[in-house]
């Protein structure tokens, strides 16, 4: 399958694909069973990761979709057993699961595959990812695991230099916010104008300013 | 009738046809996506507004308080998180001061004057191309307003989707998403509540607590040289990534400078960091948040890939790096 297509049937799932679209997609996919087999992965992934049991009303292209694919047994199984459904085709496997991290909240900071040859990897960092539970992290969990000090400092950089090109905006900057401790440099506080606004100085950090 | 009556007529007819033709074209270019997107882009930085955030990231949620207004061309913004540890980041111009109440301290910070809450997009001379498709997706509601729903959608895996809800009536953008391969939501910002016609006085962008007693702190002064020329290129960018930015930069521990090179497809962005080895270097990746990371040796050097793109991509860009 040619990688427009699968951007199709996603566009599909999602319910993003226009409705004279959908329709040919869904004429197409009723007569071709590998077809029918990966809109069946996408739709069930979308369904695990949204948590919901039963799929949402209203939308009728959809339903028909899951009605179409309702004789499916391996999805059915799938569907009872959070353990299986990472079976289908690879690349679609390998990208779920990197949404079930995010799902199963482990952490912000996560150490994913070492390559051949690195130091080994915290196991606190390894997700489990049957997709069996939900738990919430702790906040030492979250807070621990900090990328090696070189590493920081290069996501530092690049989102200020993506900041840069307006591609980094203040909720980003809330990450580069959380890496900087340690590395601060403490000065006074910034003077005031009438109106209570800080006054800029060129020389923060370096030369001490009265409150 | 006349022939010459009868021909006028139909002249004037077929005017009228052509106008009504050259309305109607008119209208569907004004409301192209990318009409939309200039339009986003011109207000998140013009428009005044205060609402609820709900952003959600790695299966958590938190909301903000934000507050935006624009005063002779200078941004004041302020943000509070309502969870969680209360930081405040409050944005007058580029001074950004970042107020941790359970740390007692502020950070002090410059930010480039591009940068916005929602500047997630780049500015419109880098747009896009052929790497991605924009489509007007369908009209629904966001904090209770008329929006429209505009999917950025990537051609290959290579990159990361992304979907914006703009309002109907200011363009602003009421909600964002980043896409990954699968159609899972990476990073989402959502407003819960938002208005625009409300003056926000100076006042209320001041700190919410007393900052006696508090700590300040400025960022480290990072020694950087812009615009370098570089022996390094990579041999097998992606589709659509190109060089635009490439600088030295004096890293702590490291004696010598680290050369960055920045690369975009005009919409995601990798950073490509250069330094001589070190014995403690290692291959290895990272995620962080919807970043990723990939460090390899490359010819006596470590080369680290970064940015908000698929591992693969990082990989790829990391391991395609050259000298020439």
């Amino acid at each position: 399958m040619n990688d427009a297509l699968k951007m199709q049937i996603s566009a599909f799932v999602d319910g993003e694909l226009p409705a004279a679209e959908a329709e040919l997609l869904t004429r197409r996919l009723s007569q071709d069973e590998s077809l029918k087999r990966q809109a069946a992965t996408y739709l069930e992934i979308g369904r695990l990761l949204r948590g919901e049991r039963a799929l949402p009303g209203g939308d009728t292209l959809r339903e028909r979709l899951a009605a179409a694919l309702a004789d499916e047994p391996e999805l059915a199984a799938a569907g009872r057993d959070g353990s299986r459904w990472l079976r289908p085709a690879a690349g679609v496997a390998i990208a779920a699961s990197v949404a079930v991290l995010a799902l199963v909240g482990l952490r912000q900071l996560d150490v994913a595959d070492p390559v051949a040859g690195s130091v080994p990897v915290p196991t606190a960092a390894i997700a489990v990812d049957d997709g069996s539970s939900y738990t919430e992290p702790s906040a030492s969990e979250a807070l621990g695991d900090r990328p090696d000090e070189m590493l920081r400092q290069y996501l530092i950089s690049h989102g200020e230099t993506s900041g840069e090109l307006g591609a980094n905006g203040i909720l980003s900057r809330l990450v580069t916010l959380e890496l900087r401790g340690g590395e601060l440099v403490e000065v006074t506080p910034a003077a005031t104008d009438e109106d209570g606004q800080a006054v800029t100085d060129e020389n923060a950090g370096t030369e001490s300013r009265d409150p | 009738m006349n022939p010459a009556a009868a021909r006028d007529r139909r002249v004037a007819t077929a005017l009228l046809l052509c106008a009504g033709l050259a309305a109607a074209v008119a209208t569907r270019a004004a409301e192209s996506p990318n009409d939309w997107l200039d339009r986003m882009a011109t207000v998140v930085s013009t428009i005044d507004y205060q609402g609820t955030v709900i952003r959600r990231k790695n299966g958590r949620s938190d909301a903000l308080k934000v507050m935006h207004r624009v005063v002779d061309g200078v941004v004041n913004e302020k943000v509070v998180t309502q969870e969680g540890n209360g930081l405040e980041i409050i944005r007058n111009g580029n001074e950004v001061h970042c107020i941790l109440p359970d740390q007692k301290s502020v950070l002090i910070e410059q930010w480039n004057d591009r940068s916005t809450l929602f500047s997630t997009l780049p500015s419109s001379e880098l747009r896009f191309g052929a790497e991605y498709d924009l489509s007007i997706v369908r009209e629904e509601r966001v904090a209770g307003r008329r929006a429209l729903l505009l999917a950025i959608r990537p051609h290959d895996n290579w990159r990361f989707g992304h979907r914006l809800w703009l309002d109907r009536e200011t363009a602003f953008p009421l909600r964002t998403e980043l896409v990954g391969s699968d159609g899972a939501v990476l990073e989402q910002l959502k407003f819960a509540d938002i208005s625009f016609d409300s003056e926000i006085p100076a006042e209320a962008l001041q700190p919410s607590l007393s900052l006696d007693n508090f700590t300040w702190y400025s960022e480290p002064t990072r020694d950087e040289v812009v615009g370098v020329e570089t022996d390094w290129t990579s041999g097998d960018l992606p589709s659509g990534f190109r060089s635009v930015a490439t600088r030295t930069e004096q890293m702590p521990g490291v004696d010598e400078p680290v050369t960055h090179i920045l690369y975009s497809d005009g919409l995601a962005t990798v950073s490509v960091f250069i330094a001589a080895q070190r014995d403690s270097d290692v291959a290895g990746r990272h995620r962080l948040g919807a970043a990723n990371s990939y460090s390899t040796l490359i010819d006596g050097h470590q080369v680290t890939a970064v940015g908000e793109v698929p591992a693969a991509t990082v990989q790829r860009i990391a391991d395609s790096m050259r000298r020439e």
